[in-house]
């Protein structure tokens, strides 16, 4: 064997050794690690969050380690370096192996006999041996320790929320069995959530209709007699397995309070519910409720429906009705249905020919998307499309749209008029610079006043709507009000032009042409509309009748509770009982905010951040009085809207 | 403060002016029987308006389906979260008919359940004192419709103040008919009309 391949081969021995001994003193550094943390665990129960990360940091320390064995032993990769090792630990060879790897070309006879006479690789035995020896022998002394504590072992190995209750720590016989209790949420199947474990919680979330299970240690001493449950008014019933107790129920609906008794011991928890909402459905096409002169051509429909959890099955609904005064024949049918099958959103598509329908004269055409959801606890939830009505006209019956229609042509030109107002502004403002100032100052005044004309037209169609009583109308609708926004830029629209401001004109422009938009796609039609008015000579039948009444004198209406006022005063001697303790407070204001939850949603949030100040030791009124002023806010009034007599 | 105004809800997707002399009808009686001071016509009023919220009773019916917009339900649930009185009438009095069933559904939709109003509930004694309960229709004794003389009216209650007043009875036929024509009938036919109204103004 030549010099150099001795050298290669004991290389070879040496960086396997180094390897070895990295990985093992990984290994045993995580274990450690590991074990640090159960000793800790033992003494004082590390909280879920931090043992969740315990795993990783101890992971990473085992690679700090390896890497940093690497970093010790990287000579093993040099040749020269483990010759001289040899060298160092063989004074036999006296400088043979470093004088033949010098020598360019083969070693001479004399220094090849004298390095294989010292057999160099025996001295690697014993320093391999201990390099990978020690670290593997720490290892099952730390293994073994690991053992005797498997508990600790296991929370810090898998820590889950559960596991809070296996703490071996000896209980005190008359400590209150309601600490520490564990909360498992299994949602129902339908929403494709993972069950959640929660340790210690104060407030428990989930989805109505979710099985929950409340668990605790203690069942065995003292039976469950002196244990109890109530969620609301309702009592719960406890069981027991071994010394675990637990009580099962499902999510309710609303906000409630969950009781847990223990002797003197009350625990208060808060179930608070997460509410499946039903579809959101939307009808695309058609835009808004159509006039059809004859029942022909194709009817396109759109529409679209969302979820929270996952739609089971969407479809476009139809509904013709046929008839008049009081004999009306109805008939339905569905369409384009879609079956998701748990998709979130879908969309939706079909076209109807209208010839297929047999719709004749005066007929009505509901239309609408409806689509359900895949809720089979508390559900399904049910979502509809607003509704498009096609009126197919009767030429012998007097229609009475006529109002509503001519305002939606008028709508129509005054929306183009809007729009050839504003490519005018723009194609000016372009070319200021190429005209004189004079010709901009005369198309902005233009601009201006046809500007103004234009709101002059808006504002008939708005009086038009308003006070055309005789065609069923009366006040605002929404279309009037959105058409009273668009006057409003218009306004603005047309002082600016006339101040030759045409790049300040454009926004309230462009402003005007949305609400215009807008208008035309909600406009409704209101069947029919035409009706008598009647007026009762009031002068003429007041006090005739002859029936006789048989009621006495009223007792003014009592004034109805507000329930924002009752949690007020709650929080009021809430409040006060904080000068007892936070103990004394404290449930109730869970109480409180439970009631919150449903009766007066803004304020459920600053109570349960003082809930958690209080809670953590911190100062709560700050919350407490922000949350009494929402509760004390001033009753939302209406301008506009006048008192109405009450009793006759 | 303004007379009260008896206003008919104008919905967009069916035939809401079915009852046409309902509110003279009504008004009459209103006149006939009390003092209350009284505008001498109705008004319609859009239920996506916001001036429904002028008027502390609304009165809807009609015959073909009642699909609320987003607007008109939106402002139906204020109009009733604010103390207003909703009275809706099912004109085709026919319990499986297209308009009881859509109107029943937005209703629940909006309010949650309707609930059948007992028979001896302050509204049969708001007035006139009617023992049995609502009265029944020639309709429904006829055997017009579904063939039904239906027992009680439908309710939305909050607080057993009845909010919402929902009929089967088909009281907007029976109503039907000129104020004039009164005077040849024994009994005035609206008086429940003059419950209902006294009834969603003083409770």
């Amino acid at each position: 064997m030549s010099v150099l391949a001795r050298v290669l081969g004991s290389r070879r021995v040496l960086v396997a050794t180094l390897l070895s001994s990295a990985a093992a003193w990984a290994v045993t550094v995580a274990l450690a690690a590991l074990l640090l943390a159960a000793a800790v665990d033992a003494v004082l129960p590390i909280p879920l969050v931090l043992r969740r990360v315990l795993l990783p940091i101890s992971l990473g320390a085992g690679i700090a380690a390896f890497v940093a064995c690497l970093v010790r032993g990287r000579n093993v990769f040099s040749l020269e370096r483990v010759a001289l090792y040899l060298e160092e630990r063989v004074p036999a060879l006296e400088y043979a192996l470093v004088t033949a790897l010098g020598t360019s070309g083969p070693a001479s006879r004399h220094l090849e006999s004298a390095v294989e006479r010292a057999a160099p690789e025996r001295a690697l035995r014993r320093p391999v041996l201990r390099a990978i020896g020690l670290p593997v022998a720490a290892f099952g002394v730390l293994l073994g320790l690991l053992a005797l504590a498997p508990i600790e072992g296991r929370r810090i190995l898998r820590p889950q929320a559960g596991d809070l209750l296996l703490d071996s720590q000896p209980v005190n016989p008359l400590a209150s069995r309601l600490t520490p209790i564990v909360a498992r949420v299994v949602p129902p199947s339908y929403a494709r959530q993972e069950t959640q474990d929660l340790a210690d919680p104060t407030v428990i979330t989930g989805l109505t209709g979710s099985r929950l299970e409340i668990r605790g240690r203690g069942a065995s001493r003292g039976g469950l007699d002196s244990m109890g449950a109530r969620l609301g008014e309702a009592a719960a019933s406890l069981v027991a397995a071994g010394d675990t107790w637990s009580v099962s129920l499902s999510m309710p609906e609303k906000p409630v309070a969950l009781r847990l008794l223990d002797r003197n011991n009350i625990r208060l928890l808060t179930l608070e519910p997460v509410v499946d909402q039903p579809p959101v459905v939307s009808l695309i096409a058609p835009s808004r409720d159509t006039t059809y002169a004859l029942p022909r051509g194709r009817l396109v429909l759109a529409g679209g429906a969302r979820d929270d959890f996952g739609l089971a099955r969407a479809e476009f609904e139809l509904l013709r009705t046929t008839g008049s005064g009081e004999r009306f024949d109805i008939r339905g049918w569905t369409l384009g249905t879609v079956t998701p099958r748990g998709a979130r959103t879908v969309t939706l598509q079909s076209t109807v020919l209208l010839d297929t329908l047999r719709l004749s004269p005066g007929d009505v055409l509901h239309v609408r998307v409806t689509a359900r959801d895949l809720n089979d606890v508390s559900g399904p939830g049910v979502g509809a499309s607003d509704t498009r009505t096609i009126r197919i006209v009767d030429p012998r019956v007097p229609d009475t749209v006529q109002v509503v229609s001519a305002a939606v042509a008028e709508l129509d030109t005054t929306m183009l008029s809007q729009r050839m107002l504003i490519i005018r502004a723009e194609t000016l403002q372009v070319r200021r610079s190429r005209i004189t100032e004079q010709a901009y100052r005369d198309r902005s005044d233009l601009l201006g006043r046809q500007q103004g004309q234009l709101r002059e037209r808006v504002e008939a169609i708005i009086e038009e709507l308003t006070t055309a009583t005789d065609a069923g109308f009366t006040g605002h609708t929404e279309s009037s009000l959105i058409l009273s926004e668009a006057v409003a830029a218009m306004k603005l629209a047309r002082q600016e032009l006339g101040a030759v401001r045409v790049g300040a004109a454009l926004p309230h422009m462009y402003r005007a042409v949305k609400a215009l938009e807008r208008v035309r796609s909600s406009n409704r039609l209101y069947l029919r509309g035409i009706f008598p008015k009647l007026v009762v000579d009031l002068d003429k039948v007041r006090l005739k009748g002859t029936d006789r009444p048989a009621v006495g004198p009223r007792a003014p209406r009592p004034e109805a509770d507000d329930p924002r006022k009752i949690l007020e005063a709650r929080l009021v001697v809430a409040m006060g009982l904080l000068s007892r303790g936070a103990g004394s407070a404290l449930d109730s204001l869970v109480l409180i905010r439970i009631e919150a939850l449903t009766l007066a949603a803004d304020v459920a949030v600053p109570l349960g951040k003082a809930i958690a100040d209080l809670r953590a030791g911190r100062e709560p009124l700050p919350q407490l009085r922000a949350a009494r002023r929402l509760l004390l806010r001033a009753t939302e009034t209406v301008p506009g809207v006048p008192a109405w007599r009450g009793a006759p | 403060m303004k007379p009260f105004t008896f206003a008919t809800g104008m919905y967009a997707s069916g035939d809401w002016e079915s009852g046409q002399m309902v509110a003279a009808i009504v008004i009459d009686s209103l006149a006939r029987f009390t003092t209350l001071d009284l505008a001498p016509a109705g008004v319609n009023v859009a239920l996506e308006s916001s001036e429904l919220l002028e008027f502390p009773f609304v009165y809807l019916t009609g015959h073909l389906p009642v699909r609320f917009t987003a607007g008109e339900r939106r402002n139906l649930s204020r109009f009733v979260e604010r103390g207003g009185f909703v009275f809706m009438d099912d004109h085709n009095h026919d319990v499986d008919g297209i308009f009881h069933k859509t109107a029943t559904e937005e209703l629940t939709h909006l309010f949650g359940p309707l609930r059948p109003v007992p028979n001896d509930h302050a509204l049969y004694r708001a007035f006139f004192t009617f023992e049995d309960g609502p009265p029944a229709t020639s309709h429904e004794l006829n055997g017009w419709g579904d063939n039904l003389v239906h027992e009680h009216l439908l309710g939305i209650m909050r607080d057993g103040r009845i909010d919402v007043l929902y009929s089967n009875k088909d009281y907007s036929s029976e109503w039907s008919m000129h104020p004039d024509s009164k005077r040849f009938l024994e009994k005035d036919p609206s008086r429940f009309g003059v419950n209902i109204v006294v009834y969603a103004l003083t409770r």
